[in-house]
């Protein structure tokens, strides 16, 4: 038994490398493109936890802001219904960065004609988790930022953000994340 | 131990002991073997559980995410280090396939699956099955059989070892007391007592063993002094036995002695009496004779005095005659003498003989003397003196106490079966008798009254002898009397006498050794010796 344990225990521990399949084969297809994008952000949504304090009623629906046009744009169609830890998603979209209101979770398209500085200015210090498919280079970037690597759908992690808002990503999510940005994970290990 | 055949306690004790024992560790290997089996496997099964339950919480996300790399990552790393494992597949909650982990070098033995649900925040996201290897738990359990065996035999030899060794506190004192017993019984000695070593039951018997030696010592001791005492009484009473006996024998003879003394003495009487009454008569029948001619030779002369004086002579000496003919009847019968004649006769003549002679006795009294006879009373063969005598006697008597009355002789004959009877009866008007007088009235020198044999004179032997020769001559006589009115006697006798009849038997009260024959004068023509009759 104790080999088994130490065995579980390393290989826990080891997740990091991680390469997210995606099954847009074909890049014109972009209705199957933009489905996977929203599984993704969906399945994200699993494995984060918002602080106590951060959340409203429990029968009150967990806002999903979209800002921006583009395949995940679309999300509406894909979450609408669906529920994650009890709680229904609605969905909100917005075109400009002043409109971004009391959400939970900003999704930053693509093409959003805004800057994504600004769009995360607006989120700074809250408990919100931010999505973005625009590169910025660290430690400003979105908390989760998406990418496509050899047609398959990957993430990096700024983990930094995410405890600078509040937020708590599950360690199984950070195994998968193709690079993970955070000071506190740098400190503690040599 | 079967092959042993023991019949022995010791052996008993020793198999008993082991079949516990036996019974006992088979029992206690059997459940520890068993449970070994169960833990075996469900050791298993729980290291696959909970690592199948660590791989799910691990690969939660690839499994949401559908990472097959990063799960075929997770489960080989998982998987590769216990070499027990055998197999592992991870599963989408649609039943997909999204990783899978084979152990090349698998022998394919026995193994065991397990199959967890992949859950995060209560939603199932996947399954995951584990496969493990038995084939080393098995090994392993069978290590453990092969020592628990081991153990066991070596517990059995150790039980036996310790079993032959315990059944001697147990049976060693029963085999010591088989073995006193057994000498007990062989050398017969009741004074053997066990020594008691313990206090239990075995202890109890030992007493109990030693009480009843005991108590047949005891026992035996008492049946000696009994036996010893019979002895000494068996050997007394014989003692005194045969000193009864000595003593009898010596009286027996004496007895002997003295009715030898009496038999010659009463015989001696008997020829005495006969012979003196014979020589008595010889002189007296001188006396009368001469008398009788002296009274004819005074009656010529016409002395009447020395007439009636001679007269008186007569009379007296013809009845001192007819005593001594009595006496000398009496004593011949009771010598056993009397012999009995067998002569022809008519019993008329006989009849008209005795009441002739009768008649002036009858009538000086006063009597009328009837007689009543059939025409033809025909012929007997008999005594004729004696039956004279008879009718004699019965009708003098009649005619002696009776006075003015009436006396009848009835002579009939009577023809019976065995041959004809001649009855003759008397009947007078006389004094009569009672019953009480009727008892003597046969018997020797009695009178029925004793103040009457002066009156009416008489021997008082005249009845006694009567029936004596009706006894002889094969009859009886019988009275019937009332006093006061008067008496019938009946005499029966039979028309012929059998010689042979009057004989005398063993029927007579005398004995035969008396009834022997002397120098006797011949009575009649044919004699035969007879006996009295009572």
């Amino acid at each position: 038994l104790e080999p088994l344990g130490h065995a579980v225990a390393a290989c826990a521990t080891l997740v990091c490398l991680l390469v997210l399949p995606a099954s847009s084969a074909n890049a014109p297809d972009d209705t199957r493109e933009r489905q996977v994008k929203a599984a993704f952000v969906f399945n994200v949504l699993k494995f984060v936890e918002w602080p106590p304090a951060a959340q409203p009623a429990a029968s009150a629906p967990l806002r999903v802001g979209v800002l921006g046009s583009g395949p995940l744009a679309e999300l509406a169609t894909a979450l609408v219904g669906k529920t994650i830890k009890g709680r229904v998603l609605s969905v909100q979209t917005y075109q400009r960065v002043d409109q971004i209101d009391d959400c939970q979770v900003l999704v930053i398209t693509a093409d959003a004609a805004v800057d994504l500085r600004d769009a995360l200015r607006a989120t700074s210090g809250k408990a919100v988790l931010t999505m973005s498919e625009q590169h910025q280079p660290t430690p400003t970037a979105a908390i989760i930022t998406l990418t496509v690597v050899d047609t398959k759908l990957a993430f990096h992690v700024n983990l930094d953000a995410a405890d600078a808002s509040g937020l708590q990503l599950s360690s199984n999510l950070l195994g998968l994340a193709k690079s993970v940005q955070s000071q506190r994970l740098r400190q503690g290990r040599p | 131990m079967n092959l042993l055949r023991p019949t022995t306690l010791r052996w008993t004790l020793t198999e008993l002991m082991m079949a516990t024992a036996v019974a006992a560790l088979l029992l206690t290997c059997a459940a520890l073997i068993g449970y070994q089996y169960l833990t075996a496997r469900q050791d298993l099964e729980r290291e696959l559980g909970s690592l199948a339950d660590m791989i799910g919480a691990t690969s939660s996300a690839a499994v949401q995410f559908g990472d097959t790399d990063k799960a075929q990552e997770i489960l080989t790393k998982a998987l590769s280090v216990d070499p027990r494992l055998v197999e592992g597949r991870l599963e989408t909650a649609g039943g997909g396939q999204l990783a899978r982990w084979r152990r090349g070098a698998s022998a394919g033995g026995a193994s065991l699956g397990v199959r967890r649900a992949i859950v995060h925040d209560r939603e199932q996201l996947g399954f995951i099955t584990l496969r493990g290897d038995l084939t080393s738990a098995y090994a392993r359990w069978q290590d453990y059989v092969m020592l628990v065996g081991a153990l066991l035999a070596a517990s059995l030899w150790l039980a036996f070892m310790l079993s032959y060794r315990f059944q001697r506190v147990i049976s060693s004192p029963i085999l010591h007391l088989a073995d006193q017993s057994l000498r007990v019984s062989q050398e017969r000695d009741y004074s053997i007592r066990v020594e008691r070593r313990s206090n239990n039951e075995i202890g109890i018997l030992y007493d109990r063993f030693n009480e009843m030696l005991e108590q047949i010592e005891e026992r035996d001791r008492a049946l000696r002094d009994a036996h010893d005492r019979l002895e000494e009484r068996v050997a007394a009473r014989t003692r005194e036995l045969r000193q009864e006996v000595a003593e009898r024998r010596r009286t027996e003879a004496a007895l002997i002695v003295a009715r030898d003394v009496a038999e010659s003495a009463s015989k001696a009487k008997s020829a005495f009496v006969a012979n003196m009454s014979h020589e008595l008569r010889t002189p007296l029948n001188a006396i009368i004779g001469y008398s009788e001619m002296l009274h004819e030779d005074a009656e010529a002369d016409g002395d009447a005095v020395l007439a009636r004086d001679l007269s008186r002579v007569v009379v007296a000496g013809k009845h001192l005659l007819r005593l001594i003919s009595d006496v000398l009847d009496l004593s011949k019968i009771e010598a056993g003498r009397m012999v009995i004649g067998a002569d022809d006769f008519p019993v008329a003549a006989v009849v008209d003989e005795v009441v002739q002679t009768t008649r002036p006795l009858a009538e000086k009294n006063g009597n009328q003397l009837e007689v009543v006879t059939p025409a033809d009373l025909g012929v007997m063969t008999s005594d004729r003196t004696r039956v004279a005598q008879i009718l004699l006697n019965v009708l003098g008597n009649a005619a002696k106490f009776t006075e003015r009355g009436r006396i009848r002789l009835t002579a009939t004959r009577r023809t019976e079966a065995r041959g004809d009877l001649l009855v003759f009866e008397v009947a007078d008007t006389g004094i009569g008798m009672d019953r009480a007088d009727l008892e003597h009235l046969f018997v020797e020198f009695t009178q029925a009254d004793a103040s009457a044999s002066r009156k009416y004179e008489g021997t008082g032997l005249g009845l006694a002898i009567s029936r004596h020769f009706c006894r002889l001559m094969g009859g009886h006589i019988s009275v019937a009397s009332e006093r006061g009115v008067g008496s019938t006697f009946t005499i029966v006798l039979p028309a012929a006498v059998d010689a042979e009849a009057a004989r005398p038997t063993g029927a007579q009260h005398l004995t035969p050794a008396l009834s022997a024959s002397g120098d006797q004068a011949p009575m009649g023509a044919r004699e035969a010796p007879v006996s009295l009759a009572g």
